[in-house]
Parts: structure tokens; sequence; C-alpha cells
């Protein structure tokens, strides 16, 4: 026969074993919030780097006047938008899982200022090359829209399918920062989803069939 | 951030319920399958009170008639106004004098049993439910704990009978976790029911306190109460093994635990003095008043615990989804993404336990883990144990607006 007296020495050790398994939890959770965040650090970083050049052709472009740099600046402006629509789901994700590091929303501010860069960069290019890709400007909420989701794969499904020659650049509009403010009123942008389909809005969900009657 | 601390602290009082239990089960679990050895075999007589139990008194009976002890032993079965032919299944019996039979009006099963106390001779009697059977052996291992007179009811270790069905098979699995969780209980002395099948109790204290309540509708559970109340224990052994019939359907499950869960409240209520009183002991100043916390907050740790685990496994067949509709490729990089570490470490370790748990009990009770029976298992950890969360919730609800039901 056994027999226990209930004592303060149980109470103490089921409370410290329990606090071990939400300590376990939160070093888990840092873990993979630092994993998460390295993660997205490192392809900031080389989506930057693309970024400078781009901007350095730019530059050569404007300078010499020639258009020789046109063939490498269209390269590299499909290559980093490519990463950063990548990227983008990524982050989106991420938001989804509500496990945010204290990096995170530096790293969200800075993956939008170079979507922004890169978009804006190929408009310059628009203008002083002669390209025949197409663009789409995904203005959509992290927060509050039910049809963002679908919307979202059927971009993500059509950048499959065209590949270098449609560049998405995505804008969440619950970012707070100025120039996304400009932007949305040059495009009066009131509801999301919203799409520039080559220079072409759009308001509401489209469908897969509706955006490719506007790509060339 | 905020959902997340609320999730955490619900969770908490739930979690540390499970690993206080694991605590004593770890500290205790060497020596509970050794039973006091009796001294003397007192008197004992086996109360079976059958109401339309035509189908099984037979096999009750027999059980009982069985039982092989060195004392007297005595078996009464009582006739509480059957519609059906139980007194004529029972009748040969007591022209055999195997059994004394009692024939008397329907009044309910808690009166039955007073009555037929008033004229009980024996030392023990021991209450034996018409759907359940007993062991030869059992009450051989029980009486020994009654060598301490402040002992006044040893319970027994409780099986599902032939489980047939599955949602018998579910309770199959639950009744070795309340074998479990009942043995644990005795090592602290806080057992709150004695149930039905074959529960042994001295004569004249349940004669002093004033027997079986007839008002609450588990008066197994309200004895209990009341034996605690007049500073009696209650022991329980493994080795003593009764086997009783589950219901076989959802509706009779339903009405079943409804019926227990109402008269857990009626009892709580009944007997709230006892709780945060520190003159009641282990049972009052802890047992109970965690227990009353446990039932409003495990449903929201527990409902918490399944949506988050819903919550991963749709976000991974969506992504199956799109590979398949979209043609994505399936990342297993990107999955890694939508999921949170810290809810799914937490997650993982409460699984852990609750499976250690699990574990434990077939272990306790001597029974295999049906292997061949993975759904019941996926069943019953994952839609069985809301179930009974969610009874506690809807009992709440009828106690409090005094819903009336037919039993």
């Amino acid at each position: 026969m056994v027999k226990k007296k209930l004592t303060v020495r149980h109470a103490i050790a089921a409370f410290l074993i329990t606090l071990l398994i939400f300590m376990a939890g939160a070093g888990v959770g840092y873990f993979v919030n630092e994993e998460k965040s390295n993660y997205l650090s490192d392809r900031i970083s080389s989506a930057r780097n693309q970024n400078s050049n781009m901007q350095l052709e730019l530059l050569y472009i404007d300078v010499m006047g020639e258009e020789h740099a046109c063939s490498v600046l269209e390269t590299e402006v499909q290559e980093t938008s490519s990463k950063l629509t990548e990227l983008g789901q990524k982050i989106q994700s991420y938001q989804d899982a509500e496990d945010f590091g204290t990096t995170f929303f530096q790293l969200k501010d800075e993956y939008m200022f170079l979507q922004i860069r890169t978009w804006l960069m190929y408009e310059k290019m628009q203008r002083k090359c002669d390209t025949d890709s197409n663009s789409i400007l995904y203005f959509y909420s992290s927060e509050y829209c039910s049809s963002c989701e679908g919307q979202g794969k059927i971009l993500s499904s059509l950048k499959k399918k065209y590949g270098e020659d449609l560049l998405v650049f995505s804008l969440d509009t619950e970012w707070s920062q100025p120039i996304l403010k400009a932007i949305k009123n040059d495009f009066n942008v009131t509801q999301v989803p919203t799409l520039i389909v080559n220079g072409e809005k759009h308001s509401g969900f489209q469908s897969q069939e509706e955006i490719e009657k506007e790509l060339t | 951030m905020d959902t997340l601390l609320l999730v955490s602290a619900i969770s908490f009082l739930a979690i540390y319920g499970s690993v206080f239990w694991l605590i004593i089960l770890l500290e205790s679990k060497d020596g509970v399958h050794e039973d006091p050895e009796p001294d003397e075999y007192p008197s004992v007589s086996v109360l079976i009170p059958a109401y339309n139990e035509e189908d099984c008194i037979a096999e009750t009976v027999e059980s009982a008639l069985a039982i092989d002890y060195p004392g007297r032993v005595e078996v009464i079965a009582i006739n509480d106004g059957s519609a059906d032919n139980t007194l004529e299944v029972l009748k040969p019996y007591a022209e055999r004098d195997e059994i004394m039979l009692v024939d008397k009006e329907n009044t309910g099963k808690a009166d039955s049993l007073n009555q037929v106390l008033e004229d009980v001779d024996t030392d023990l009697f021991a209450s034996l439910d018409a759907d359940s059977s007993v062991k030869p052996d059992a009450l051989h291992y029980m009486v020994g704990y009654l060598k301490d007179p402040k002992v006044a009811a040893v319970t027994p270790s409780m099986k599902v009978k032939e489980p047939d069905t599955f949602v018998q098979k579910l309770q199959w699995i639950e009744y070795l976790t309340s074998i479990l969780m009942r043995k644990m209980s005795a090592v602290l002395d806080v057992i709150t029911v004695t149930p039905g099948p074959f529960t042994v109790y001295r004569t004249d204290v349940i004669r002093d306190i004033g027997k079986y309540d007839t008002d609450t509708l588990t008066e197994d559970m309200e004895i209990a109460y009341k034996l605690h109340n007049y500073g009696y224990k209650i022991e329980n052994s493994l080795n003593a093994e009764t086997y009783t019939y589950a219901p076989e359907n959802m509706r009779q499950l339903f009405k079943q635990r409804i019926r227990w869960t109402r008269g857990s409240y009626q009892n709580l209520w009944k007997y709230s003095h006892m709780l945060l009183n520190k003159k009641y002991g282990t049972i009052g100043f802890y047992f109970l008043p965690f227990s009353v916390a446990m039932i409003f907050l495990a449903p929201f740790a527990f409902g918490f615990a399944v949506y988050s685990l819903l919550n991963a496994v749709q976000s991974w067949l969506t992504s199956f989804y799109d590979a398949l509709v979209y043609g994505f490729s399936f990342d297993p990089l990107a999955f890694l993404f939508t999921l949170n570490g810290y809810y799914l470490t937490v997650g993982g370790l409460v699984i852990a336990i609750g499976l250690t748990i699990l574990y434990a009990s077939h272990k306790i009770s001597g029974e295999k883990i049906a292997f061949s029976e993975k759904i019941s298992y996926v069943t019953y950890i994952f839609l069985y144990l809301i179930f009974l969360n969610m009874m506690w919730i809807i009992s709440f609800f009828e106690e409090t607006l005094g819903v009336s039901r037919k039993w």
C-alpha cells in the first residue's frame, strides 16, 4: 500500500516542470525566429546588392546615353523581382504564423522599400529601353482581406507560367510608410485586392483568365 | 503576442495538473499493486439492485455467487419494481437458497439500497450494479484495507466488459485511464467516486452517516463526498477487478455522461463548504478547488490545442493542394515558415505527457495497448476528450437553467 502526503515539494516540482515546458517552447520559438530572420535577411541583403547594381546600370545608361546596358539591366530587374516575389510569400506565411521576432518588422520594412525601389527602376527602364515584359503591381492587405490569399495564389501561378517575362510587385497596404500612401493616391487604390496590370487598373478579385487577357 | 499570453496562462493550469499527476505516478509506481494482507475476513453482503435488467442480471448474480472468500458472503438481489422479467430470472436462485431476494416497488437505486441496508447484518457490504460482474478474487484483495478504522470504503479497478462497438472501445481506453487516476487519487486520499460495480463499504459507517442520498443524480459520488465530509478515507485496489457493460452508442453515452457531470455539479454544490477549507485536508484545500478550476479552464486549453493542431494540418494540406492545383513546388522550408515554434513545442510536450499517461494507464491496469485499434486511440485523443469536455459545459448550462431530463 502506497501513501503519499501532498507536500509543498510536489506543488513546487510540478510548477517548475510546467514552467520548464513553457520555457522550452519559448526557447524553440526564439530559435526558430532567429532562423527565419536569418533566412529573410540573407535574401534581403542579396536583393539589396542587386538593387544597387541596377542603380549603377541606370546611371550608366543615363550618362552614356547608350543602350548597351539595357539587356544587363533587364535581366537584373527580372531576377530581383522574382526573388522578391518569392520572399514576399515567405514573409506573409511568417506573419500568418503570428510568430514575430523583434527583427521581423525591420525586415518587412526593408523588403517593402526594395519592392518599391525595384518597381520604380523597372518603370524607368521601360522608358529608356525597349522591353516587352509584363508587370503587375499588386495591392493587398496582410490583415483584412479574405480574397487576397486566392489572388496571391493566382499571381504565383501566373508567375510560374510566365517566368521572367512577368514581374509582380506586391505591396501590403497595411504598411504605413508615406511613399506607399503616395503610390496608393496616384493609382487611386480604394480596395484590396487591386491590380495594376501593365498600367491598367483592375479593382477587386481578378481571375487568372481576366489577368491573362491583359498580358502580352 | 496577446493571444500567446492568454493561451499560455490558461493552458498553464491544465498542464500543471497533468504534470502533477505524473510526479505522483513516478513517485508511487512501485508499490501500487500491493494490497495489505487481511488479518481477518469480516462478513460481507453483496447488494445487487436491479431495474429492468433481465438480460444481464443472471451473469451478475453468477459472478457474485462465484466470489472466493473465506468469510461469510451473502448475496442479496433487489428487484426494484422491474417491468420486465428480472424477477423471473432471479426466482430460481432464491428457491435454491443461493441468494436472498427482495422484491419491492420501484423507488430508484439509492432508496432500494437504503431499504435493504436497514436489515443487513454483515460487517461490510458491497454494491454491485446489475450490469456488472466481479472477479472471484476481488473481495480478497479489498478487505485488507479495512484494517485501518478510518477507511470506510474500498473501490475496485473497473474495466469495460466485452467492448464491441466503437463507442465501447473508446470507453475501454477511458476506463483504463480512470483506473490510473483512481489509484493515484487513493494515494493522496482524494477519491470522489465509489463506483457502483463492487465498492465495499463498512455497514455501520454508512448507516451512521445516513446511507445513500436519494436526491442527487449520482449517489455513488454523493456517498464518497459524504465519507470525506465525515473524515473517512476511501481506498482502491488495482487487483480487485470488476467488469461493467458500457453504453454502446453515442446517444446512450451522452445521456450517461450528462447524468454524471450534472451529478458532479450537484455534489460540488452540496459539499461546497469543503472547498478551500483547511479542515478537509488535501481534498478540500487542493483537490476540489483545482478540479473546479479545471472544469472551466480545460475546455479552453484543450480547444486551443486542437485548434492549433488542426491549423497546422490545414496549412500543410493547403500547400499540398496548391502544389497539385497551381503546380507550385512543395517546399518543406516554406512549410516551416508557416509554423509557430512556441506553440509547436509546448503542444508537442503536452501530447508527450498525454501519451505517457495513456501508456501508464495500460501498464497499471495490466492491459496491452491494442495496436489493432489505432482508430480508436486517435479518436480518443483528438475527439473523445473534447466530447468529455463538452459534457461539462453542456451540463453546466442544463444544471444552472434547471433543465429536467428523464434518466
